[in-house]
């Protein structure tokens, strides 16, 4: 049993980085898969695809640019750890969460329709189907086995179950996009400073700004459930 | 560091510069369209010997970081905290600055090594920096492409900015027009890059062109459109850098002006997106820091969905400061050691800000709600039979109806303006634009085959290898072709 501060920081911080680091982890599963793709569909030259690879690969970037940014500006706690920059981590954390989508969407985008309708391995063992099945998907250096490979792989990164739970899970397990938020919002630290700055282009006494009362406002309480009333009814 | 005084003086050089729509002007350092960014520079020099401003402009060895050629991390982060305190005093909008010029000297320094075309084009380079920070000349950037009517000549020989007339001993005599660049008419030098497609020694060609030769002719923009009066117009007012065009009327090129240059984006450019990234930044910074300050006089600072707006804004800000950070902290290094931040991360932060600086904008036009439209001016608020009733409508809470419109105007001039929209446009063409730095993350980023290769893992099967390393090495996509089309009867 441990007595400890219920503010959402001191815990959450070094788990947002890890699950930040899983994210990442994610999205350069996808880019990976998305460059196999573009190889295995000959698809490395067409220009459109390589447009759709610079999306994924700006958002990859982001991501660690703000993880090298977090481990090199670190924070240190009370007792002398030293912490992720949590600034850094929830730029790149909130950077995800807008572009997720997107870049599951990309991928499923890249490989064409045949992500759709790839045979599996023993659609390509029936005798009946082999020959039709190497013709329509062998071909520039793949066979059909490794080219459907490549598309089962993809769409069970990006079109499966799996692909589901983890959009519904991350969507919570980390309190979601309104937590992120939250957290940026309590660790960006110029609030003052910005504000009061740009008074000094204006040309009178001005009023000195204070507003530190945002970032020092609470997380978001967890919503309320609010139970229906009774109808005449439930009674019955 | 020269003074403020010194940069002044060098400035009345005999050079000819014409503005558009205002005709041809004496003395740039008088004149009211150029008077006040003038004196922006000259306070950006004065700054230099400025106690307050010490720990943020010089190195722990006593050089201004304006002018260090950085061998180290550490080195490469002074500056740019150097470049980040500076360009946010004016809010973004002043780009260019003698620190800028300087880093055009670091990277030809880098072409010509990267070129290798003879050892005195890399001794010249070395030189010309060492000059450039001893002296503190401010030098600016131009591409060297030709302008429209330049692509568009009958003769595709005739296709080009610059000719050379004739070569000598001491140079070469080119003629020509150069297309936009920034701050030409404060600049005493302008780098004219190889999009000229002029050749020393069988290379691609840079050079030097000093602002006040003979034969020079800077034509500036028009300023953007402003009120006179400071209160209306606190930013465009003093910082309308003004872009540019050069004419070369048989100018005169010393050969240790000429650099043998490697034409490729990342020997100069490098350098300078780092500074642009910066100026980006700086202006969202500004954005934001109204964007506080209206919430705070407006009374919103409690309002929710007021501080979800500022956290939109704080979120794009955060990501390029993450990627600037980054950027310093994993820098790449050349191939004499100097040390540049890390591309891909600039690359990163760059077309993050591409995406999000109209939404930025929008917001802090939202944030203060329609006050913003109607806001008074200091005049309107010194008319007896008014002044009563604006304050009755613009007082209140701690704030005077002239310090509340004073901000709602900052707040006009700085998303709502001419300067604005100049800022917009500009920032759209000078680095590249959005293709420009998403190609460049596309040759940045490295790890291509490593990524492709890594998924296979999960594939039980023998696979062929994957080589997708050309998209990273593909060259930038050659500046867009005018289609010269056959003149029709109308045109004649």
């Amino acid at each position: 049993m441990f007595l400890i501060d219920p503010g959402p920081e001191a815990v959450a911080r070094w788990l947002m980085w890890h699950h930040l680091y899983g994210w990442g982890a994610r999205a350069e599963f996808s880019l990976g898969l998305a460059l196999a793709i573009a190889d295995a569909m000959g698809l490395k030259q067409n220009d459109a695809t390589v447009e759709y690879l610079i999306d994924l690969m700006a958002a990859v970037q982001t991501i660690r640019a703000c993880q090298t940014a977090a481990v090199h500006e670190p924070e240190p706690t009370l007792t002398g750890f030293c912490a992720p920059n949590h600034r850094h981590v929830m730029a790149g954390g909130i950077t995800l969460f807008k572009a997720r989508q997107q870049i599951g969407e990309i991928l499923r985008i890249v490989p064409g329709s045949s992500l759709v309708v790839a045979p599996s391995d023993s659609d390509i063992a029936a005798p009946g189907l082999a020959a039709g099945l190497e013709e329509a998907f062998a071909g520039g250096g793949y066979n059909a086995a490794q080219r459907a490979a490549l598309l089962q792989l993809a769409w069970d990164h990006v079109s499966s179950g799996l692909d589901g739970r983890e959009s519904a899970f991350e969507l919570h397990a980390s309190g979601g996009m309104p937590t992120w938020r939250g957290r940026l919002r309590k660790s960006f630290s110029d609030y003052n400073e910005l504000a009061n700055a740009v008074l000094k282009q204006l040309d009178c006494d001005m009023p000195p700004i204070d507003l530190s009362g945002i970032p020092a406002a609470p997380l978001a309480a967890r919503r309320v459930n609010t139970p229906p009333a009774h109808s005449p009814e439930t009674k019955k | 560091m020269r003074t403020g005084a010194e940069y002044r003086a060098a400035l009345r050089d005999g050079r000819k510069v014409v503005i558009m729509g205002g005709g041809e002007i004496d003395d740039v350092t008088t004149h009211p369209a150029t008077e006040a960014v003038v004196e922006e520079y000259a306070t950006w020099y004065d700054r230099h010997f400025d106690p307050d401003w010490a720990d943020t402009l010089i190195s722990p060895a006593g050089a201004p970081w304006a002018f260090v050629a950085p061998r180290t991390p550490e080195e490469v982060h002074g500056i740019g905290r150097a470049i980040a305190k500076t360009i946010f005093l004016s809010a973004g909008n002043i780009t260019h600055t003698p620190l800028y010029g300087h880093l055009i000297a670091l990277g030809v320094i880098v072409a010509a090594e990267k070129r290798n075309a003879g050892a005195h084009h890399i001794t010249n380079a070395e030189a010309y920096r060492r000059e450039v920070a001893e002296s503190g000349r401010f030098v600016t950037f131009c591409g060297g492409a030709p302008i429209v009517g330049q692509r568009m000549h009958p003769d595709p020989a005739n296709r080009v900015s610059v000719k050379k007339v004739r070569e000598t001993d001491k140079g070469m005599i080119l003629r020509g027009r150069l297309g936009m660049h920034t701050s030409p008419a404060y600049a005493e030098e302008v780098y004219v890059g190889s999009f000229t497609g002029l050749q020393v020694d069988g290379h691609p060609a840079g050079f030097i062109v000093p602002v006040g030769a003979p034969g020079v002719t800077t034509l500036c923009r028009r300023p953007a459109t402003r009120e006179a009066n400071p209160f209306m117009a606190p930013l465009s007012s003093r910082y309308d850098e003004l872009d540019g065009q050069m004419w070369l009327d048989d100018v005169l090129i010393p050969w240790e002006r000429v650099f043998a240059v490697d034409p490729a984006p990342e020997a100069i450019p490098r350098w300078l997106r780092w500074h642009h990234l910066y100026g980006w930044l700086a202006k969202a910074e500004f954005t934001l820091g109204i964007a506080l300050a209206l919430t705070d006089a407006m009374g919103l600072k409690q309002h929710d969905m007021t501080v979800d707006y500022l956290v939109d804004v704080i979120a794009e800000v955060q990501v390029v400061r993450s990627c600037i950070a980054g950027a310093e902290y994993e820098p790449d290094f050349t191939a004499s050691g100097y040390c540049v931040p890390n591309h891909a991360h600039l690359a990163a932060g760059g077309i993050s800000l591409f995406k999000s600086r109209q939404r930025i904008s929008e917001l802090l036009r939202i944030i203060p709600g329609s006050s913003l439209v109607v806001a008074p001016g200091d005049s309107d608020l010194a008319i007896p039979e008014l002044a009563q009733g604006l304050e009755e409508s613009f007082g209140g809470g701690g704030y005077t109806a002239r310090q509340r419109a004073a901000l709602l105007q900052l707040a006009w001039d700085h998303v709502s303006s001419a300067l604005e929209g100049r800022e917009s446009a500009f920032e759209l063409h000078a680095s590249g634009g959005m293709p420009g730095w998403r190609h460049w993350l596309r040759r940045s980023f490295c790890d291509y085959n490593q990524l492709a290769n890594a998924v296979l893992d999960f594939i039980d099967l023998d696979m062929p290898a994957i080589d997708v390393s050309g998209i990273g090495t593909a060259p930038i996509a050659a500046r867009r072709a005018v289609s010269l089309l056959p003149d029709n009867p109308a045109k004649k």
